[in-house]
């Protein structure tokens, strides 16, 4: 049986309107798209297509997110704050692409009844709402859904880089002064006209500049010292205040050439600088992670109350009432007879679980069944699924210490033992001259260059992932990248885009309409991906009331009864978990192994009789074929694995190039395979909707921002959009990661060597010491700046 | 050189000065967003009725 050709015609007309993908000879692509386009032009809003990035373009997606909660007293007390006679809130945004749609979030939002005022941030993807009391939020944000932009809520959290922006541009303030103040000793004239104003004003201005500018560093050597730890910050804590001593010793002597505050005041300077440029990459990491991790909180209903509540003020013994399909908020017990329940996000099973009164249940499994009565025993905050997530963040926080830090300890320790060395050599020229030589080989014995190599490349790498829409979660991941050899991928939702279109149905009944209407009311109980692939290709002509008795299994199809009849929805190698007659399952393999088809196909099975069979197909990502023959040329192995049948798997495969290939895989089966790799060396791409397992098995994690929130949780890497070439990009980032960061030690250290030996022959001075410190700081940025340029993967 | 009498505590006032500029440019979060002022101006803001 040949596969029918694609239309070209149809392939290459005019693409979506609204995105700019490809629609197949419609207007738009999806719905979603075609009422973005509605909404804009309905508020005169047309000039944003003008003025938008084109290539920043993405289709609507419509998410399930509910924004009930913004409405409720909970919100205002929590997340609102008073301003004047209005109230002020904060959102992050996901969706923001470019900034043109700042400029059209910002009209929508203004054009709606009671809103005061909004300014969005578009690097920070952070919304801050002015309005009055009677603002509907709930219905703004869902205009905003409707574009495109979905609005999430943190926990309260204040903005904290101001600080280190103000102490900075103070302290070049200060700095700059303090030159200013020195010139008559520059210019030679010490004495007559009342230089030593001039150096007393310097005196003060320095003073101001150490308790306040260099007030950092100080703290972190107080904390270092006081954990017995080794810290970089504290050679430069000594040698910052051993040049303010040593200058004001020699100011109150009367020896005014020999004082060094405008060193000093450049020291503090370019050290607040390269810190301030490090801080930029991570801050830029933390707001993407803040606007993907935003999540508006779960609205539940409580029994004998009308209103549902949030999650968060769920106490413990409420009774909760839960509908098909409902995450369970927190631990408690079952208190209806029976339950039905998907225990996937928790424990990794796909099979659901039958429970009967009384049993416990824990947050984050998916009520399968009909609505379920349940006594929460602990609060939001306490349940396990909360505290799993902690930890998973904790653990983050507190990985070993990079060897990094091993040879800066070291550093610190040679240095200190050649200051003291120093020091005692230089004794017999006189105590002033021994601690000048001392102080002068703390200054240019930059511990700075050292400790700034590593953070600075990471920092560079973090930022340029960023803003290619790749987020980074941690800093090891670009290490672990480096150790990779090779890569599996999941088939659906991440070489394909998880939306598979109906190409052919094959139906063995006569009443085809009833029995469309009925597939479509029982797909709709459940959220699987190919929902909208049969609520675009079926339009019913009668509607049906909702299915009951729902029964999903994960990962193999769904059953219920529509309309008084029993209907089964299966996968048709899946088909032996519904209770089938052998007789029924014999003739729908049959018919599907005549077929001989490379789609997906899902039978359905009425009363027990085979009813239907439709093909679907879910094409792969343009771009992943490129992908897969970067990474061959990088020496990387790779495999497809996925639950899909073979002839589809093969498919793909071989579209894509990919030699190695897993079909018909379960979620437990894709985990067990991957452990027998070595797991370290194998980077996983899924979309953690069957493959969690196996995504937080594997040494690197990726997924994109579309994917099921337990994936985009604990994934290595997040990548904004579903563009998979930019796992290439990943590799090459790393490689050029580790190469700046070891010029960087080359660089730092040959400075070292050099400057040291001068400071111990006695050759260079405090004064010059401090002129060779911040330019090493600085050219160790501009090298690794040019790494990171010269290098870039995508500079074509 | 008496002039350097006037000349020195007027430096420190301009200082003070601009390190008051910055202090308030800090706080009123002006160095936040880099990017989106470039492309507002590109775009006409719309008349909002007063419905408050």
């Amino acid at each position: 049986m040949s596969l029918p050709k694609i239309d070209t015609a149809i392939a290459t007309s005019a693409p979506c309107k609204h995105c700019g993908e490809a629609s197949y000879g419609a207007d738009f692509c999806c719905g979603g798209c075609e009422t973005a386009w509605d909404i804009i032009h309905a508020g005169g809003w047309e000039a944003y297509y003008k003025v938008r990035d084109n290539n920043s373009a993405v289709p609507v997606t419509q998410g399930d997110r509910s924004f009930a909660y913004l409405n409720t007293l909970s919100y205002r007390e929590q997340h609102t704050r008073r301003h004047g006679e209005q109230l002020q809130t904060t959102w992050y945004l996901n969706g923001l692409r470019c900034p043109a749609c700042t400029w059209l979030v910002e009209n929508v939002t203004r054009a709606q009844d009671s809103i005061g005022d909004v300014q969005v941030n578009f690097s920070d993807s952070r919304l801050d709402l002015t309005f009055h009391e009677s603002a509907d939020l709930e219905h703004l944000a869902e205009i905003l859904a409707g574009l495109g932009y979905t609005a999430g809520l943190q926990p309260v959290i204040e903005h904290g880089s101001s600080g280190e922006l103000l102490r900075l541009g103070i302290s070049g303030a200060l700095a700059a002064n303090l030159m200013l103040m020195s010139l008559p000793f520059y210019a030679g004239i010490s004495e007559g006209f009342g230089a030593e104003i001039f150096a007393w004003v310097a005196c003060a201005l320095a003073t101001v500049l150490l308790l306040y500018g260099a007030r950092p560093f100080f703290t972190h050597a107080k904390i270092a010292v006081q954990n017995r730890a080794i810290s970089l910050d504290l050679p430069i804590a000594m040698g910052l205040s051993g040049a303010w001593i040593l200058s004001t010793t020699n100011l109150v002597r009367g020896a005014y050439d020999l004082i060094y505050f405008d060193s000093m005041g450049m020291l503090v300077f370019f050290l607040l600088l390269g810190r301030y440029i490090q801080g930029m990459g991570v801050r830029k990491a933390l707001s993407a992670g803040r606007r993907l991790l935003a999540d508006m909180p779960q609205m539940v209903l409580l029994e004998g109350k009308d209103e549902p509540i949030a999650a968060q003020d769920i106490q413990p013994n409420d009774v909760l009432l839960l509908s098909t399909g409902d995450l369970v908020p927190v631990d408690g017990f079952l208190l209806s007879d029976s339950a039905v329940l998907n225990m996937h996000v928790v424990t990794g099973e796909s099979h659901p679980v039958d429970l009967r009164t009384g049993a416990p249940i824990l947050a984050g499994a998916v009520n399968m069944g009909g609505t379920l009565r349940l006594r929460a025993e602990s609060a939001f905050d306490d349940s396990r699924f909360a505290q799993l997530e902690t930890m998973a963040r904790d653990l983050r926080r507190h990985r070993p210490r990079r060897y990094g830090s091993t040879l800066a300890t070291g550093f610190l320790i040679v240095v200190t033992l050649l200051a003291v060395g120093g020091f005692i050599a230089w004794w017999s020229a006189g105590p002033l001259q021994a601690a000048s030589v001392a102080l002068t080989l703390f200054i240019v014995a930059c511990p700075c260059a050292l400790a700034l190599a590593e953070p600075t490349a990471r920092a560079m790498a973090w930022a340029k992932a960023a803003k290619h829409g790749i987020w980074l979660k941690d800093e090891d991941v670009l290490d672990k990248l480096t150790q990779i050899r090779e890569v599996i991928y999941d088939k659906t939702g991440l070489l394909t885009d998880g939306k598979p279109k109906i190409v052919a149905t094959h139906c063995f009944i006569t009443q085809r309409h009833w029995l469309d209407a009925a597939v479509l009311t029982l797909e709709s109980a459940t959220d699987h991906p190919i929902v909208h692939a049969f609520k675009e290709h079926l339009t019913p002509r009668l509607t049906l009331p909702p299915a009951t008795e729902v029964r999903v299994i994960p990962g193999a199809g769904v059953s219920g009864m529509v309309d008084g009849r029993h209907l089964v929805l299966a996968a048709a190698n899946r088909l032996e978990r519904f209770g089938l007659s052998p007789a029924t399952r014999e003739s729908l393999r049959e018919f599907a192994a005549v077929m001989n088809s490379t789609s997906t196909l899902v039978c359905a099975a009425l009363d027990g009789q085979p009813a239907a069979i439709y093909e679907l197909r879910d094409e792969p990502r343009p771009e992943a074929r490129q992908l897969v023959n970067d990474l061959r040329e990088r020496g990387l192995q790779q495999t497809i694995i996925s639950g899909d049948h073979a002839g589809a798997v093969l498919s793909t495969a071989a579209t894509l190039g990919v030699e190695a290939y897993q079909a018909e895989m379960l979620p437990e089966q894709k985990l067990a395979w991957l452990k027998e790799a070595e797991t370290q060396k194998v980077l996983m791409a899924g979309d953690g909707l069957n493959d969690m397992g196996a995504l937080a098995a594997a040494g690197v994690a990726v997924t994109h921002d579309e994917a099921s929130r337990a994936a985009v949780h604990f994934a290595d890497v997040v990548l904004q959009g579903r563009d998979i070439s930019r796992i290439h990009h990943l590799f090459s980032l790393a490689q050029t990661t580790q190469f700046a960061t070891r010029a960087g030690y080359v660089l730092s250290l040959g400075y070292n060597a050099v400057a040291v030996s001068l400071a111990l022959a006695g050759t260079i001075g405090p004064l010059t010491a401090a002129i060779l410190m911040p330019l090493s700081s600085l050219s160790l940025i501009g090298l690794i700046a040019a790494c990171f340029r010269g290098r870039s993967p995508w500079a074509s | 050189m008496g002039i350097l009498i006037l000349l020195v505590p007027v430096t420190l006032v301009l200082t003070a000065t601009a390190v008051g500029a910055w202090y308030w440019a800090c706080h009123n979060r002006q160095f936040d967003d880099l990017d989106s002022p470039a492309y507002k101006m590109l775009l006409d803001d719309q008349e909002k009725e007063d419905t408050i």
